[in-house]
Parts: C-alpha cells; sequence; structure tokens
C-alpha cells in the first residue's frame, strides 16, 4: 500500500441519504428515550453469564486434566490469634490459634488436608465431584458439604482427635485402616491415635460418637442429679486415654452406656439418657467418652430435666475434658449460673468463655449475661 | 436528506466545537449536523471493524448515542473525529467480545464474512488480496489482537493513534499488533509486519 492509499478506501459502506435519514431517525428516538433502552439485555447476558461458568465448571470437573495449583505444599500457620483463610470456591477455614494445615492438594478436583497440630472449623462449599478430606494424625474426615470442626491435642502415647459437625455429614475413618463412621449434623466423634500409626497399633475403631438430639425432643419431668464422680474435671488426657473401658464382667463398657444413653436420648426418654451418661461418669470417669457424656447430660439437666445446678456440675466437667464442646459448654454455664444468681461463678465462666472465643457463636450473649459487673 | 452538514453563506458551515456545544447542550439540531458530517466517517470505521453490513449500522448507531450523551466530557471540541473513532473502537471492541461469549455459549452463529460484497469492486488486485487475508482470519483471532489488526492494516492508523483508540499502552499494542501480524504470517506465509 502506498501512502496515499489505505485499504480502508477499498471498503466503504454504501450509505444512502435515505439510510442516513433512517439511521439518524433511530439515533433520535434512543436520544429521546429513557436511559434503559434495552433491558432485555442485561438479563440475557447474565443468563449467558451463569451458563458461561456453569460451562467452564463441567468442563473443568470432567475434561481438563487437574492443574497444578498455587495451592499445593501450602502450610497454613496460626501463631497467637485466629487465622481465617478463604478458598476460591466460597469454603472457609478458620484457624485455631497454635494450629497448622497442609494443603497436600488444593484444586478445583480435589482438596486434601493434612493437620497435624491444633484445631479448625471448616465450611466447606459443596462441590459436586470435589473430593475433600482433612487428615488429622491418623484420622481422614471426608467432607461432601459441611461446617465442621476437627480438632487434635497430645495424650500419653498419642493423639485424641475430635470431629464435631454443625451442618450436613462427614466420613471419619483411621487412616491406617477400619471402620468407616458417618457423623451427622449434631454429633461428634472422638478417637485416640498413636502417634505413629501402624496397623499393628491402629486406633480403637470403637471410637466415640456422641449425638444431639432432635429439636423437637420431648421434655421430660424433673428429675434428680446423681451425684457426680470426684475428680472427673481435673483429670488428665493421658489418664483418659490410658484407662479406656474393657469389657468386665457383668458390668457394662463404656461404649455400651454411652450407645445406651444415645438411644435413650434420641428415642425422647431424657431421664434413661442421663441415667446412663450418670453411669458411665460413675462407673468410667477416665474413658475417651466421659466428657462428651458429661456435656450431653448438662444439657439434658438444663433444658429438659429442669435441674440447673446439677447441669452445672456436668458442664464444668465437660469444658475441662471435652475441647469440642468447650465452647458450647462454658456458654450454657454462663448462663446457668446467671439463670441461678450465681454472680461470681457466672463471670468467671464469662471470662473463660471470652478469653478462649472472643469472637464465637455465643460471644455476644455471653457479654450480656451476668449483668453488670461487681 | 444529504450527508453534507448545511452549510453557512461561506460554505464552511458552524465549526465542529460550535456544533458540540450546542449538541452537549441537547440542541437537535446540532446533534443532527454532526451526525450528518460524521456518518461516513462512523459507519465506514464499523464496517471495517465488524464487517456485517447489519451489525456495523448497528454499531454506528450505539455509538452516535455514547456520543452525544458523553459530549460534554470532550475538552477539545475540534476533536470530535477522534472522539467518534474511539468511541466506535471501543463499542467494537465489546461487541467482538460479547458476540465470542455467545457463540460460545451456542446463542450466535457466527456467520462467513461477505468478501465480494465488502471489497469494493473498484480495489486493485493487490489490495483485494490483502483485504481477502485480514478478513479471514479474523475470527480466529483474540478481540483485541483482531481490532488491533483492523485498525492497522486496513485503517492504516499509527500505533501511538490505535494506542489511544483502544485505551492501552503503546507496548500492548505492539504486542496485540505483533501477535496477529504473525498469526497472519503463519497462515499465508511470508513475514509479518510490524
Amino acid at each position: 500500500m502506498t501512502e496515499d492509499r489505505k485499504l480502508k478506501d477499498f471498503v466503504e459502506p454504501v450509505l444512502s441519504d435515505s439510510a442516513a435519514a433512517a439511521q439518524w431517525r433511530r439515533i433520535e428516538r434512543r436520544l429521546g428515550a429513557p436511559p434503559s433502552r434495552r433491558p432485555w439485555f442485561a438479563l440475557a447476558f447474565a443468563t449467558a453469564a451463569v451458563v458461561l461458568g456453569m460451562v467452564v465448571l463441567t468442563v473443568l470437573r470432567f475434561r481438563a486434566p487437574p492443574a497444578e495449583s498455587a495451592w499445593n505444599g501450602a502450610v497454613l500457620e496460626s501463631g497467637s490469634d485466629r487465622v481465617s483463610v478463604a478458598l476460591n470456591e466460597g469454603s472457609r477455614i478458620e484457624l485455631e490459634p497454635s494450629s497448622r494445615i497442609l494443603v497436600r492438594e488444593g484444586n478445583v478436583h480435589a482438596v486434601h488436608l493434612d493437620m497435624p497440630k491444633g484445631g479448625a472449623r471448616f465450611q466447606v462449599t459443596h462441590v459436586s465431584g470435589r473430593a475433600f478430606d482433612v487428615t488429622a494424625r491418623g484420622v481422614r474426615v471426608r467432607v461432601v458439604g459441611t461446617k465442621f470442626t476437627v480438632r487434635t491435642e497430645d495424650v500419653a502415647g498419642g493423639a485424641r482427635v475430635t470431629v464435631a459437625v454443625d451442618e450436613g455429614v462427614v466420613e471419619v475413618e483411621p487412616t491406617a485402616g477400619g471402620d468407616v463412621t458417618r457423623v451427622r449434623a449434631g454429633e461428634t466423634f472422638s478417637m485416640v491415635t498413636s502417634a505413629k500409626v501402624t496397623k499393628r497399633d491402629a486406633p480403637d475403631p470403637t471410637a466415640d460418637v456422641a449425638a444431639k438430639p432432635p429439636a423437637t425432643e420431648p421434655a421430660a419431668p424433673g428429675a434428680s442429679s446423681e451425684p457426680e464422680p470426684p475428680g472427673g474435671a481435673a483429670e488428665s488426657q493421658g489418664a483418659k486415654a490410658s484407662a479406656r473401658a474393657r469389657p468386665t464382667d457383668g458390668e457394662p463398657t463404656a461404649q455400651e452406656l454411652f450407645e445406651r444413653g444415645n438411644a435413650a436420648r434420641q428415642s425422647g426418654d431424657a431421664r434413661g439418657a442421663a441415667t446412663a451418661y450418670e453411669a458411665l461418669l460413675r462407673h468410667h470417669p477416665t474413658d475417651a467418652r466421659a466428657g462428651l457424656a458429661a456435656f450431653e447430660l448438662g444439657r439434658l439437666r438444663m433444658d429438659q430435666l429442669g435441674d440447673l445446678k446439677g447441669a452445672t456440675v456436668a458442664l464444668e466437667r465437660a469444658a475441662a475434658m471435652a475441647p469440642g464442646f468447650r465452647e458450647d459448654a462454658l456458654a450454657r454455664l454462663v448462663s446457668a449460673y446467671g439463670t441461678l444468681g450465681d454472680q461470681a461463678r457466672c463471670e468467671g465462666a464469662r471470662s473463660a468463655y471470652l478469653g478462649s472465643h472472643p469472637n464465637g457463636v455465643h460471644a455476644a450473649a455471653v457479654r450480656k449475661a451476668c449483668g453488670p459487673g461487681p | 436528506m444529504a450527508l453534507r452538514a448545511k452549510s453557512t453563506q461561506s460554505g464552511a458551515g458552524p465549526s465542529d466545537a460550535a456544533l458540540v456545544v450546542a449538541a452537549a447542550a441537547g440542541e437537535r439540531w446540532a446533534q443532527e449536523a454532526l451526525f450528518r458530517r460524521y456518518a461516513r466517517l462512523v459507519n465506514g470505521l464499523s464496517l471495517r471493524l465488524i464487517p456485517n453490513r447489519a451489525d456495523a449500522e448497528d454499531l454506528a448507531q450505539d455509538a452516535f448515542v455514547q456520543a452525544f450523551a458523553a459530549l460534554h466530557r470532550l475538552e477539545n471540541k475540534d476533536a470530535l473525529s477522534s472522539f467518534l473513532c474511539s468511541i466506535v473502537v471501543r463499542t467494537a471492541h465489546k461487541r467482538v467480545r460479547r458476540e465470542r461469549l455467545m457463540t460460545r455459549l451456542g446463542l450466535r452463529r457466527p456467520e462467513p464474512v461477505d468478501l465480494d460484497a465488502l471489497i469494493s469492486k473498484s480495489a486493485p488486485p493487490d489490495a483485494a488480496a490483502e483485504l481477502r487475508k485480514v478478513y479471514s482470519v479474523l475470527e480466529e483471532l483474540p478481540a483485541e489482537d483482531r481490532i488491533a489488526l483492523v485498525l492497522r492494516r486496513v485503517e492504516g492508523m499509527a500505533l501511538t493513534e490505535i494506542a489511544e483508540h483502544l485505551g492501552r499502552s503503546l507496548a500492548t499494542v505492539k504486542r496485540r499488533v505483533g501477535s496477529a501480524e504473525a498469526f497472519l504470517a503463519l497462515r499465508f506465509g511470508g513475514p509479518g509486519r510490524d
């Protein structure tokens, strides 16, 4: 092309006077029209964008090979404060202080996390076809789409792993092999694993699963509290771990009592459930299930049996023994002591709650409890 | 309606600046005068960027409406030509991207460019051949590369001018044009330009 001749000279529209006049009339109409002239387009475009997003997700899920993710190998670690991490697809991980999570794999197809230390609350967005699991010291938690908490703590010769499910369902299994346990909303799972899990010393497959009753559970008539076993709240985790219940002649095991209590509670027999939990605490005070049994007993006494004083005894024990329920147990203690008019204990429980869970789910209610300080 | 602005007695007619001021104030006669003055430029550029007559007319119409709504932002009232070109270029870019999306979603079927209808019968063989090359690859290029190639090859614009119209840096425009030229060279052989 020469300088004075451009290709554009050979691509010219045929714009007759009548065509130009028609075009001007259309422009003139639009100039006089309200600003939103084609609202359908925004709707159509938004719909198209949603469809595109679904198409992209489908393609990524079914056709694309697993992409190397920047998350792979990442280490999430909290210092003295809680740390909240949001994943791209909407899931959220809230690490408790002094916790560590290693992202073994993190992409659209699979999220595999290792949690060697501490605890964390997971709010997992359901993504169809995506695997999401958390492995905590010999226990693997498989997730579909749920909110749950995993906590680990050192005990003599190993670790205790507690899984508490707020919403949805998770599947828990020992990484060294063993039965898969489904833990549903309102239930908790607790298991003691050895520090180095092998086939030979695999975790006890008869791990604890405690279920909360349905909201419509009928109230039982008032009942008295059994005396608490001595020293329960002060017992060490090591002692609990080493003294797991074993079947003995004629005496129900801790597991049998625990299951008996759960079954009674789920059938609406609050009194029967309380009796079973009380027996467990009396005869197996150091069993791994004792903390959970204490919490359930406290809740039953408080909500259904009208025994606030007895509830505080059980809840104090639960707060000390069941890390997965410490927050709820402390919040209930604040409420119970407040109702009982025990100002000093109410304030003590309030301080304990706000000290360990300043942003907890009950924090607002706890702050308002006990009335003004002395 | 003749495609010429109404003339004054001197034959020059009102200046762009005067018409812009009046049009920005909502004077319909001034807007019409500007339309008549720039209809060929805007429709021509639209057709070269979107080589489909119906779509090009729609683009030109959109560009005028947007321009009249934004005239108050035009600082240099004599720079209306460049202002209109920028609006056409950016609107065309958006349209191309949107059409690509609709095509991917199956909501639009890309239509082949009717090169015989597009290219003037008076075009010399070498010019016609070059236009055929450019327009035959447009659908395969990324939206911005496509716009940059037409502005460079067909409109004959300088890279700085393209950068201004696209609202991109000079370096970006060089990359876009270079990428499109490389694609052309790969398809038809011979060294790419720029």
